[in-house]
C-alpha cells in the first residue's frame, strides 16, 4: 500500500539501522522506504530520475534528517512546501542536538515535528499523535494498545 | 567579469593569518621607528629648540635691557669716581697754593719789612733775613723768600737748601728780576693783593735748575704808610710736594692724576720726558694736547668748570683750577666759576680699564645671563624630552591601539572559526556516539539471551560512557552556544521563570518532594533565553545536590540592595568546601563525584558565561552539608 508507506531520509547507514530497529521491533509493519539524500528524496517522491519507472509516492510520513548530502533536508522540506498537493504532508524533522531542535522550532520551516536521534518509539508515539497518525500506531499494536483503543 | 574586479576579491580573499601576520610586521615596524635613538634625539632637539627659541628670544631681550641700564650706571659710577678722584685733587692742589697766598700777604704786611719800608729802606737787612730765615726754617716747602725793589733789583734773598737750612744769599749773588714775568705782575697789585705765578721749573741764571725744581711764585707788593708801593716781596713754593701730592691721590685710586697746563702742556703726566713742554724748547711738540687732541679741545672749550670726556684714547674727569679759586680758597669764600683757567687737574682712565670697568655690568649680566641660559637650555631640553615622550607614547598608544583593533579582529574570525569548529566537531561527534550507544542497546535487547551477565554488564558500561559523553557534549555546545548567540535585553520576570524551571524540574524527577520558595515579583533585565538557561542550571544544581535530604528546600529571591539588582538560589543541600569555591566556575571542574553527583562540570562554567555577557558578577558560599547560595547580578542591563 502505497499510502502506508514510511519515507526515511538518512544518509547514516547507522541510524537508518537504528531507525527502522526501534520500528520493528515496536511492530510497526509499515513499508520503510530509505533515500540516502536530498535529491534522491525528491526523486523518491517524484518519481523522477532513477525512479522514474516507480512513479510518484505519497508516504504517510516523512522522517527527514537535516544533514544530507547533496541537498539539504531544509532545501527537502521548502521544495515539499512549496507543491500544493504535498502541502499537508506530515514530516517529522529528525535532529541530531539541541542545536539543531532550537532551530527547528525557532524558524518557520513547515516541519510537522521534530524527534531526536536515535529515533526512540516513545518520542516517535508522540510525534504520531501530534499528527493525528492514529492508524500507524494502530497497525503496530494489532492486539489493541490501551492507549490507542481509548483513543 | 572584468579584471578590476578580480583584483579587490584576491584583497579580500587573503587568509586571515597574512592579515594578522601583515598586521603584526606593520605594528612592530612603528615600534621599531619610534625606538631607534637617532630618531628620537632629532625629535627630542626639534621640540627643544621649538620650547628654546621663545624662551631666549625673551630672556635674552630681558638681559639686554638690564645689560643696557647696568652699563649706564657703571658708566655714571666711574665719571662721579673719577671726577671725585679729581676734586680731590685738585683741593689739594688749591690748598697748597692757597697756603701760599695767604703766606705771601702775610709777608708783605708783616711788621718788619714794613717798618724797614718805613726807615728808608736801609742797606741792613738783617732783620728781615733773619725773619725769613726762621720763617723757611718753619715752613719748608717754601725754598726762597726774596725782596726787590721796584726796579727789579734783588735787595734781600733767603733761600732754602736741599738740607732744609736756610741761606741768606750774599749782595753779590742778587740778581735784577725786572725782566721776569711775575715782578711785572706783581708791579700792578694792589694792597693785600697776591699774584701767583705759574707752575714752572726754577731757573737760576738763565738755565733751568737741575735737577728740576718745580716751581710756583708768589708775589705781594709793600706799600709804604703813604700808600706808594716801594717794594716786592716774591715768595717761592717748592711745589713738588704739591705735584707729588697729586700723584698720590692718583696712585691711591689705580689711576692717573694729571696736571696740565692752561695751554695743554703737561706739568705732571704719564711721562716725565715730556712734562714742561713749555720750558724745553725740544719737548715743544709734546703735550697733553698732543697726546689726546679730542679731550684737550672738550676740556678747554667746555663751558663748566668740570667734566667728563668719553675719548677712544681713554676716559678723563678733568677740573678747572686757577689762583682765584686758590684764593677763594684762602679766603674762605665760594668757589666763583673760572673765567680763565690756569690748570686742568685730570683722572685719567686707559681705554683698556674704562671698558674694563664698564663692561663689567655686562660681563656680569653675561655670567648671570649664561647661567639662566642653562637653565633654560636645561629647562626646555627636559620639556622637549617630556613632550617628545608623550607625542610617542601617544602615537604608541594609537599604534597599539591600532593593533589591538586588528588583533580583536582576528581574535573575533579565531573564535567564530572555532565556534563553527566546535559545534562541527561536536555535532559530528554525536554521530557515532549514537552508533554506539543504540547498537549496545541492540545487542541487549536482541541478543541478551546468547550474552552472559559480564558481557551484558559490559555492555551497559559502554551504554553509560556514551551517553555520559553525550551529555558532555550536549553541554559543551550549551556552553558554546551561549558566548555565540546573539544577546537581546529585555525586561524578565524572574520569579515566574524561576516557576517554569522549577516545575520542569518537578516533572522531569517526579518521586521528589522538594519545598519551593521562590519570591514573588522579582524583575530583572537580561536575555531572556540566556537567563532561563541561567536558572535552569542553577536551580538544577540546587535541585541535584539536594537530592539526598529528605527535606529539601530550595528558595529564589532578591536582596535588597542600593546598586544594581542582586538575586541569589539557596539551597539546604551538600554544599561544598569554602576552599575550591574559585574553581567552581570553570569548565570540567567538579566539587563531588559522579557516582554521587553526576554531571558534566560545564553547568556553572556556563552560568559563568551567561554573567559575563550581561556584565554581571556571581559568587557563592556554601557550607559542606549545609547547603550553598549563590548570588548573582545581571549588570546594568543596558547591553
Amino acid at each position: 500500500m502505497n499510502a502506508n508507506k514510511i519515507l526515511l531520509v538518512e544518509d547514516n547507514p547507522d541510524d537508518e539501522a537504528l531507525t527502522i530497529r526501534a520500528f520493528r521491533k515496536s511492530n510497526i509493519s509499515n513499508e520503510i522506504v530509505v533515500a540516502r539524500d536530498g535529491v534522491e528524496a525528491l526523486d523518491m517522491l517524484y518519481g523522477t530520475g532513477p525512479y522514474a519507472e516507480a512513479g510518484p509516492i505519497w508516504p504517510q510520513v516523512v522522517l527527514l534528517d537535516l544533514n544530507l548530502p547533496k541537498l539539504d533536508g531544509l532545501e527537502v522540506l521548502r521544495r515539499i512546501r512549496e507543491d500544493e498537493r504535498r502541502k499537508s504532508m506530515a514530516v517529522v524533522v529528525l535532529t541530531s542536538s539541541k542545536e539543531e531542535q532550537d532551530m527547528v522550532t525557532g524558524y518557520e520551516l513547515g516541519a510537522n515535528s521534530y524527534i531526536r536521534k536515535p529515533v526512540d518509539f516513545e518520542q516517535f508515539v508522540d510525534a504520531a499523535r501530534q499528527l493525528g497518525l492514529y492508524w500507524l500506531v494502530l497497525n503496530q499494536y494489532p492486539d489493541g494498545h490501551p492507549s490507542i483503543s481509548s483513543g | 567579469m572584468t579584471s578590476t574586479d578580480i583584483l579587490p576579491r584576491t584583497a579580500q580573499s587573503e587568509p586571515a593569518s597574512t592579515r594578522s601576520r601583515r598586521g603584526r610586521i606593520a605594528a612592530v615596524g612603528s615600534y621599531l621607528a619610534a625606538a631607534i635613538p637617532q630618531e628620537g634625539l632629532r625629535s627630542i632637539f626639534a621640540r627643544t629648540l621649538i620650547i628654546l627659541l621663545p624662551a631666549f628670544a625673551v630672556a635674552a631681550a630681558i638681559f639686554l635691557l638690564f645689560a643696557r641700564t647696568e652699563s649706564d650706571k657703571q658708566l655714571k659710577l666711574l665719571e662721579r669716581q673719577q671726577l671725585q678722584s679729581a676734586e680731590v685733587a685738585t683741593l689739594n692742589f688749591e690748598m697748597g697754593i692757597a697756603a701760599g697766598i695767604s703766606d705771601a700777604r702775610f709777608l708783605a704786611l708783616e711788621q718788619s719789612v714794613s717798618a724797614w719800608v718805613e726807615g728808608g729802606m736801609s742797606a741792613d737787612t738783617s732783620s728781615i733775613q733773619d725773619q725769613y730765615s726762621a720763617f723757611l726754617q718753619e715752613k719748608p716747602d717754601y725754598d726762597s723768600i726774596r725782596v726787590i725793589d721796584t726796579d727789579g733789583m734783588e735787595l734781600v734773598r733767603v733761600d732754602l737748601d736741599t738740607e732744609g737750612r736756610s741761606r741768606i744769599v750774599p749782595r753779590t749773588e742778587l740778581q735784577n728780576k725786572e725782566r721776569r714775568y711775575y715782578f711785572q705782575q706783581a708791579l700792578k697789585l694792589d694792597r693785600g693783593d697776591v699774584f701767583v705765578s705759574r707752575l714752572d721749573l726754577n731757573v737760576e741764571h738763565g738755565v733751568i735748575e737741575e735737577p728740576i725744581r718745580p716751581t710756583l711764585r708768589f708775589a705781594a707788593s709793600v706799600f709804604d704808610s703813604a700808600g706808594a708801593r716801594r717794594a716786592i716781596i716774591v715768595l717761592n713754593l717748592h711745589a713738588q710736594d704739591l705735584l707729588w701730592n697729586l700723584r698720590r691721590e692718583g696712585a691711591i685710586r689705580d689711576n692717573r692724576i694729571w696736571l696740565v697746563d692752561r695751554l695743554g702742556f703737561w706739568l705732571m703726566g704719564p711721562d716725565p720726558a715730556e712734562d714742561w713742554g713749555f720750558m724745553y724748547p725740544d719737548r715743544a711738540a709734546s703735550g697733553f694736547s698732543v697726546s689726546y687732541p679730542e679731550a684737550w679741545s672738550a676740556m678747554s672749550e667746555s663751558e663748566a668748570d668740570r667734566g667728563t670726556v668719553e675719548t677712544p684714547k681713554g676716559f678723563f674727569a678733568f677740573l678747572r683750577a686757577n689762583d682765584e679759586t686758590a684764593k677763594s680758597l684762602a679766603n674762605r669764600s665760594s668757589r666763583g666759576t673760572i673765567v680763565r683757567p690756569k690748570w686742568y687737574i685730570v683722572s685719567y682712565v686707559s681705554p683698556e680699564d674704562f671698558t674694563d670697568i664698564t663692561e663689567e655690568g655686562e660681563r656680569r649680566m653675561l655670567r648671570i645671563w649664561l647661567a639662566v641660559a642653562l637653565l633654560i637650555l636645561a629647562a626646555g631640553f627636559a620639556g622637549g624630552y617630556h613632550w617628545h615622550h608623550r607625542a610617542k607614547n601617544k602615537r604608541r598608544v594609537a599604534a597599539l591601539s591600532a593593533k589591538l583593533a586588528r588583533d580583536n579582529r582576528t581574535l573575533a574570525a579565531v573564535n567564530q572559526e572555532l565556534e563553527a569548529f566546535s559545534y562541527s566537531v561536536s555535532h559530528d561527534l554525536r554521530t557515532p556516539l549514537r552508533s554506539i550507544d543504540g547498537f549496545s542497546q541492540a545487542l541487549l535487547e536482541d541478543y541478551g539471551d546468547v550474552i552472559d551477565d559480564v558481557g551484558q554488564n559490559y555492555l551497559f558500561r559502554v551504554r553509560r560512557a556514551a551517553q555520559r559523553m553525550g551529555h558532555l557534549i550536549d553541554d559543551l555546545l550549551a556552553l558554546s552556544r551561549v558566548s555565540r548567540v546573539e544577546i537581546s535585553i529585555g525586561d524578565l520576570e524572574l520569579d515566574k521563570m524561576a516557576e517554569q524551571v522549577a516545575r520542569g524540574l518537578e516533572e522531569a524527577d517526579s518521586g521528589r518532594t522538594v519545598t519551593w520558595s521562590i519570591e514573588p515579583d522579582i524583575h530583572g533585565r537580561g536575555d531572556p533565553r540566556l537567563v532561563r538557561v541561567l536558572l535552569e542550571n542553577l536551580l538544577g544544581n540546587a535541585w541535584k545536590f539536594t537530592s539526598k535530604r529528605e527535606a529539601a528546600r530550595i528558595s529564589f529571591t532578591q536582596v535588597p540592595t542600593e546598586g544594581e539588582p542582586l538575586y541569589c538560589v539557596s539551597d539546604n543541600g551538600a554544599g561544598f568546601e569554602m576552599e575550591f569555591a574559585d574553581k567552581l566556575f570553570s569548565a570540567f571542574q567538579r566539587l563531588h563525584g559522579n557516582d554521587e553527583f553526576p554531571g558534566t562540570g560545564i553547568g556553572l562554567a556556563t552560568v559563568q558565561r551567561i554573567i559575563n555577557r550581561h556584565g554581571g558578577r556571581i559568587w557563592a558560599e556554601a557550607e559542606p552539608d549545609k547547603g550553598a547560595t549563590f548570588y548573582f547580578t545581571l549588570g546594568k542591563g543596558d547591553k
